[in-house]
């Protein structure tokens, strides 16, 4: 977690877009930004690109009050994919508090999504987070795309692991919202249990999900 | 370590951050420049940024957005709210956003990178570090390795040394055996002939005698007075005394031969390369006979040869380690050499003790006499590799060799070797 103040009842909240190189993180984002209503949330934010290729991160900002006035902000940041820039992946990961791995659902990517796993648990182990008790959410992204590995394929790899798998197509808008509210959940369910959102803070999850979840008007 | 600015990206940042007082001075200027009455920014927290002209009775108010939400807020007073106040507002709530969006960005773009020049030099240091340990070591190992390599040439030259001379002596062993079995044929017959010989001369003088005896005292005169003159012509008393003499001399010198022979022969141990229980006393006679020709006149060998236990090892390694012992101390240059050769047993151990009655050896030199090539006799006389082979053969054979020089003089050699061997 970026921030906790009890004083100012206030809490900001980091949730990651991890994977490998151009597997959709950043288009992740946008399609959020579309889908969502903007009540509850700020203006995506595009650092700097080189060709259209993230090199810092983007950032998606997501806020929340709740009747009891406790304020909770979530940024879903992305993080560069390309090798080249770990440190800067390492800097991003500091204190999140829940990751979506989109991975590529193209035949050809495995290799690269288990390069990009591998390198997700060594950095979250760099920067003292583990793994197995954060909120991660796998994302297998590029549905719509024809040489792609089938669903039994990837419940083969990854049921096993009992991490929730979701199927998404981020051009067509396809699981897009729904992976980001499984993640959020997550996270919630998390925070509740460490600083007692419910009992202590009066943050229903129910009215928290709908208000960063919210969609936009004229989408379903 | 340096100071480090530590950025969590993500960090909330506030509108005193990305806005600075100059900046919104400018605008709430132009503001007022356009006919507002003045205006005036403030934080979320109510901390005044920037202010401009005077209150006036109306006010414009509009929040001012970072991440969705307010941060701060613009106002703007003018005589009453007027279509160009609100437009002016307008225009200035857009720049402000705009400054402060790309402030945002900004500072979350030079933090980043901030954050991953630190650890790429955090780790550029630890890299260095670590390969500066590895030079270290290599370094270290490099100068150890020198003096290794050093010690081992040393230690390599010093065995070469040695072997060459084993393999010379080896070879000279092995012409010596080969010589010996060369020569044992010959003088086998040239004894067996001698002693045929001796009885053949014996009968002669048997046959003599009677001639003389019996029949001189038949023969006419004349011719008694010929063969007496022929008799003292040919020495024939003279021969006859002289020829048992003659033959036993020659039998004994062939038997001398045949000894020296067998002695070289076993001294050589060409046939025996393999360990075996051997009678040290047995080779230390062997050795000083092959040595016979080396003991100068006037040299007393005194041998107290005890009954000791074989001992396992190899026998040419350790008549090797007598042979140089002993001769080293026959080239000593004293009048009336006293060589007292000793064995005895006990404490598990078959100790030989070879003391001479020489000038004994200086203390300073005593710890180098067991060096190769060191040595106190004159160029060409010695190789110095004496002492030094029958230090490596003792050794070999799982003993030790020390030195002793009692007070009253001489030198005493003292080679240890123990009765039962480790099997290794």
């Amino acid at each position: 977690m970026i921030e906790y103040d009890e004083q100012q009842r206030k809490l900001v909240l980091k949730l990651v877009y991890y994977g490998p190189a151009l597997s959709g993180k950043t288009t992740n984002l946008l399609c959020l930004h579309d889908l969502l209503s903007n009540e509850g949330r700020g203006e995506l934010m595009v650092l700097d690109t080189v060709d259209d290729r993230t090199i810092y991160f983007d950032l998606l900002p997501f806020f929340y009050v709740s009747p009891s006035g406790f304020r909770i902000k979530l940024k879903v940041f992305t993080v560069p994919g390309q090798v080249r820039h770990d440190a800067t992946r390492k800097a991003v990961l500091q204190r999140a508090d829940g990751i979506v791995f989109v991975a590529d659902s193209q035949k050809g990517e495995m290799a690269n999504n288990a390069e990009s796993f591998a390198n997700l648990e060594r950095n979250l182990s760099f920067v003292g987070l583990a793994i197995g008790k954060l909120p991660l959410v796998i994302q297998f992204n590029k549905r719509d795309l024809d040489a792609i590995i089938t669903p039994e394929e990837i419940s083969g790899t990854w049921g096993p692991t009992g991490l929730p798998v979701v199927l998404a197509s981020a051009l067509r808008g396809d699981g897009i919202v729904e992976t980001y509210e499984q993640v959020v959940s997550l996270i919630y369910d998390a925070l509740d249990s460490r600083l007692g959102l419910t009992s202590r803070l009066g943050v229903e999850k129910a009215d928290f999900l709908r208000s960063v979840t919210r969609r936009q008007q004229g989408y379903q | 370590m340096d100071r480090r600015l530590d950025f969590i990206v993500g960090r909330e940042i506030g509108l005193r951050q990305l806005l600075n007082t100059a900046d919104a001075l400018m605008l709430l200027e132009g503001a007022v420049r356009a006919g507002a009455c003045g205006g005036e920014i403030v934080a979320a927290d109510g901390a005044l940024l920037a202010s401009c002209g005077d209150a006036g009775p109306w006010k414009v108010l509009r929040p001012i957005l970072v991440e969705g939400e307010p941060v701060g807020a613009l106002s703007l007073f003018g005589a009453g709210v007027t279509p160009l106040l609100e437009g002016v507002a307008d225009m200035l709530h857009t720049a402000l956003h705009t400054l402060v969006f790309g402030a945002m960005k900004r500072l979350l773009t030079s933090e980043t990178h901030t954050a991953v020049i630190n650890q790429t030099y955090d780790e550029l240091l630890e890299t260095n570090r670590r390969l500066a340990q590895s030079e270290r070591q290599y370094r270290e190992l490099a100068e150890t390795l020198e003096i290794k390599v050093h010690e081992r040439t040393k230690e390599l030259s010093r065995a070469y040394a040695a072997m060459l001379q084993r393999e010379k002596l080896a070879s000279v062993g092995q012409l010596a055996a080969g010589m010996a079995h060369e020569i044992n044929n010959p003088i086998g017959f040239v004894i067996s002939n001698l002693a045929t010989l001796q009885r053949y001369a014996a009968k002669l003088k048997e046959m003599l005698a009677f001639y003389r005896l019996g029949c001189e005292s038949h023969l006419p005169p004349p011719l008694m007075n010929e063969a007496n003159e022929r008799r003292q012509e040919l020495k024939i008393d003279f021969i006859l005394n002289d020829l048992d003499e003659l033959t036993a001399q020659s039998l004994d010198g062939a038997e001398r031969v045949k000894k020296l022979v067998a002695d070289l022969r076993g001294f050589s141990h060409v046939d025996e390369i393999n360990e075996m229980p051997t009678d040290l006393n047995a080779e230390l006679e062997q050795t000083l006979s092959v040595l016979g020709h080396e003991v100068r006149e006037g040299t007393v060998i005194e041998r107290r040869l005890a009954p000791i236990p074989r001992v396992t090892l190899r026998p040419a390694l350790i008549s090797l380690a007598f042979l140089n012992v002993i001769r080293n101390a026959l080239q000593l240059k004293v009048p009336a050499l006293v060589l007292a050769i000793s064995t005895e047993a006990g404490q598990g151990q078959v100790r030989v003790r070879i003391a001479d009655n020489g000038p004994g050896i200086p203390a300073g030199i005593r710890n180098r006499v067991f060096d190769p090539f060191f040595t106190t006799k004159d160029v060409g006389e010695g190789t110095g590799m004496g002492l030094n082979m029958a230090y490596q053969a003792v050794n070999s054979c799982g003993g030790t060799i020390s030195l002793e020089c009692p007070p009253g003089g001489g030198t005493i050699f003292t080679i240890a070797l123990p009765e039962e061997r480790d099997a290794s």
